[in-house]
C-alpha cells in the first residue's frame, strides 16, 4: 500500500545519486526537482478546478431539478468547462481606461499565486507532500492572508463603485472570519502538539481522527463555517452578490484575467476542503484503499457538502455576515480553545 | 575572474549573496518609493513589497518562523489596516490630495542628523562575519522561549494589545452627543 510513495521518495534519492555520480552540482538537481514539483502541483490544481466547476454545475442542476451541462463532450457535458476555459482564453482582454493600470494588472496574480503556494503542504499520502515545513499551519495562515490584498487591489484598480464595494466586503469578511478559523486551528494544534502537518496527520493515524475526539467537534464546525466564508461561497458570497453588486471585485475583468480569479476561487475551495481533511478527518488514513485515494475521497466529500450548502441556503445580508462572525463564531472559538485546553490539561492528550 | 565566477556558480555559493542582494534591493527601493509615491494607495502597496522582501531576508537567514510571522502580521494585518484607513478617509485617495506637506526644509536637518547618528553608531562596531549557522530547528525553540522564560513579557504584551483593542472599540462606538 505504501509502495508508490516509497517509490517516489526512492526515486528522488536514486536520481540524486545518479546526478552526483556525473559530477554535476546537487543544487541544480534540487532546482530542477523544485520546478518539476511546482509544475506537477500547478497542473494538478488546474485539472482539479476544471473538474470542480463541472461538478458544481451538475450538482446545482440536480438540486434545482435542472439537467446542467449535457451537450459538450458526450452525455454528461464533461468537456463543458474545457470549452469555457478555451472561450476565456480567446476573449478580448479589456482594461478600463480609467483603471489604475499596474494595480489592475497585478491583482489577479496576487490572488492566484498564494492559493497555489499553500498546496505545498497538502499531504496526499504518507510521503506525498511537496514540503513538510515545520511551520505547517502557521505557513498556511500567513500565506492565506495575502489574497485579501489582491482582492482589494482588484476592487480599487478597477475604478468602479461596484468593484470597490465588493472588495470592501470581501476584505472585511475575510479578516473577520480569519479569527474563528485560526481559533479552530489552535484547538487542533493543542491536540496534535505540533504545527507540522506530518505530525498532525500521524497523531490521527489508525482511525483516531480529530473529529472523533471530544471538544474538537466544535473546532471542526467552526472551521467549516469560517472556511466557507473564506472562500466566499453562499451563504457568505456577499462580495460578489450578483443582484446588488453585479459581480463584485472582478466586475471589470474579462478573459484570462477573470479566469485567474475564477481559478483561484475553485483552487481555494479545494484547498480548504483538503486542509479540513488533513486537520480533522485523518488526511490519508483509511483501510484497504491507497492513501492518496482516501485523501481525495474525503476531500471531495467535504467539497460536496460545501456545494450542497451553497445551493440550499439563501444569501445573508452583509451586516448579518459580520455580526455572525464577531458575536457568534469568535466567542464560540474562544470557548472551544478553552475547552480544548482544559480537556488536554485534565485528561491529557491520548 | 570569469572562471572563478563560474566555479562559484557551479558550487552554489554564488546564489546566496545574489539572493541577499535581490532581497536587499527589494527592501530598499520600494521603501524609497513608499515616500516618493504620489498616491497613498501606491505607497501602501510599495510598503507591502518592502515588508515581503524583509520576510524573504528572514527566511534567507534561516528564521522561517519570523518570516511567516512577518507576512502574517505585517503583510496580512498592517497593510490591510492601512488600505482600510486610506479607503475610509475622505479624499485621501484622490490624486489631487498631495501626500507631501510643506515641511520640506525641516526634513533636511532631520535627515542629516539622523544619518550622522546612524553612521557614527554603526562605525563603532567592527561587525565581524560569523562563520556559523543558526540552530537547525528554530520554531520549537522560539515557542519554548515564548512560553518559558519570556512568558511574563508575552502575556503582558497580549494584555496591552487587548486593552488597546477594547479602548479602540469604546472610542469608535461612542455616540456623538446631540
Amino acid at each position: 500500500m505504501s509502495g508508490l510513495p516509497a517509490a517516489a521518495s526512492g526515486l528522488h534519492s536514486s536520481l540524486l545519486t545518479w546526478w552526483a555520480d556525473r559530477g554535476l552540482p546537487p543544487w541544480v538537481f534540487d532546482a530542477i526537482w523544485m520546478v518539476l514539483m511546482a509544475a506537477i502541483v500547478t497542473v494538478f490544481v488546474l485539472l482539479t478546478v476544471l473538474f470542480l466547476v463541472w461538478v458544481e454545475r451538475k450538482i446545482s442542476g440536480d438540486i434545482q431539478s435542472r439537467v446542467g451541462p449535457n451537450r459538450t463532450g458526450g452525455r454528461f457535458g464533461l468537456l463543458q468547462t474545457a470549452a469555457d476555459a478555451l472561450k476565456l482564453l480567446t476573449k478580448e482582454d479589456i482594461i478600463p481606461e480609467c483603471a489604475d493600470r499596474p494595480i489592475f494588472v497585478l491583482a489577479p496574480f496576487l490572488v492566484f499565486v498564494p492559493v497555489l503556494v499553500v498546496f505545498l503542504i497538502v499531504p496526499f499520502g504518507e510521503h506525498w507532500i511537496v514540503k513538510d515545513l515545520n511551520l505547517g499551519v502557521l505557513f498556511v495562515v500567513a500565506v492565506s492572508a495575502l489574497p485579501v490584498i489582491g482582492i482589494f487591489m482588484a476592487g480599487w484598480g478597477s475604478n468602479n463603485k461596484w468593484a470597490l464595494l465588493g472588495a470592501v466586503r470581501a476584505v472585511g469578511q475575510a479578516i473577520s472570519y480569519e479569527i474563528p478559523l485560526i481559533l479552530a486551528l489552535v484547538c487542533v494544534v493543542v491536540f496534535a502538539g505540533s504545527i507540522r502537518i506530518g505530525d498532525i496527520v500521524s497523531a490521527q493515524r489508525d482511525g483516531h481522527w480529530f473529529i472523533t475526539r471530544f471538544p474538537l467537534q466544535i473546532a471542526f464546525l467552526l472551521y467549516f463555517v469560517a472556511a466557507m466564508a473564506e472562500v466566499n461561497r453562499v451563504p457568505f458570497d456577499l462580495p460578489e452578490a450578483e443582484s446588488e453588486l453585479v459581480a463584485g471585485y472582478h466586475v471589470e475583468y474579462s478573459g484570462m484575467r477573470f479566469a485567474l480569479f475564477f481559478l483561484a476561487e475553485f483552487a481555494h475551495l479545494f484547498f480548504v476542503a483538503a486542509f479540513c481533511t488533513t486537520l480533522f478527518l485523518g488526511a490519508w488514513d483509511g483501510p484497504w484503499l491507497p492513501p492518496a485515494l482516501w485523501f481525495l475521497i474525503k476531500t471531495y466529500a467535504v467539497i460536496l457538502v460545501i456545494m450542497w450548502v451553497r445551493w440550499t441556503i439563501p444569501r445573508l445580508r452583509i451586516d448579518q455576515v459580520m455580526g455572525f462572525a464577531w458575536k457568534c463564531l469568535v466567542p464560540i472559538g474562544l470557548l472551544a480553545v478553552l475547552a480544548t485546553g482544559l480537556v488536554a490539561a485534565v485528561w491529557g492528550v491520548p | 575572474m570569469i572562471g572563478g565566477l563560474w566555479e562559484q556558480i557551479l558550487s552554489g555559493s554564488f546564489w546566496y549573496p545574489l539572493a541577499f542582494l535581490i532581497l536587499a534591493a527589494g527592501t530598499l527601493v520600494p521603501a524609497l518609493l513608499v515616500v516618493l509615491s504620489r498616491s497613498l494607495l501606491h505607497s501602501a502597496l510599495w510598503l507591502l513589497v518592502a515588508l515581503m522582501s524583509t520576510a524573504g531576508l528572514f527566511v534567507l537567514l534561516g528564521a522561517e518562523a519570523l518570516g511567516a510571522l512577518q507576512i502574517l502580521i505585517y503583510c496580512g494585518g498592517i497593510i490591510v489596516l492601512i488600505l482600510f484607513a486610506v479607503m475610509l478617509t475622505r479624499g485621501a485617495a484622490r490624486p489631487e490630495t498631495g501626500v507631501h506637506n510643506r515641511l520640506l526644509w525641516w526634513s533636511l536637518p532631520v535627515v542629516l542628523g539622523f544619518g550622522i547618528l546612524t553612521f557614527t553608531l554603526t562605525r563603532r562596531e567592527a561587525w565581524p562575519l560569523a562563520q556559523m549557522h543558526g540552530p537547525a530547528d528554530v520554531t520549537p525553540r522560539l515557542a519554548d522561549a515564548l512560553l518559558g522564560p519570556y512568558v511574563l513579557a508575552f502575556e503582558v504584551a497580549s494584555v496591552i494589545l487587548l486593552v488597546a483593542m477594547v479602548g479602540a472599540t469604546v472610542i469608535a462606538s461612542a455616540e456623538p452627543k446631540q
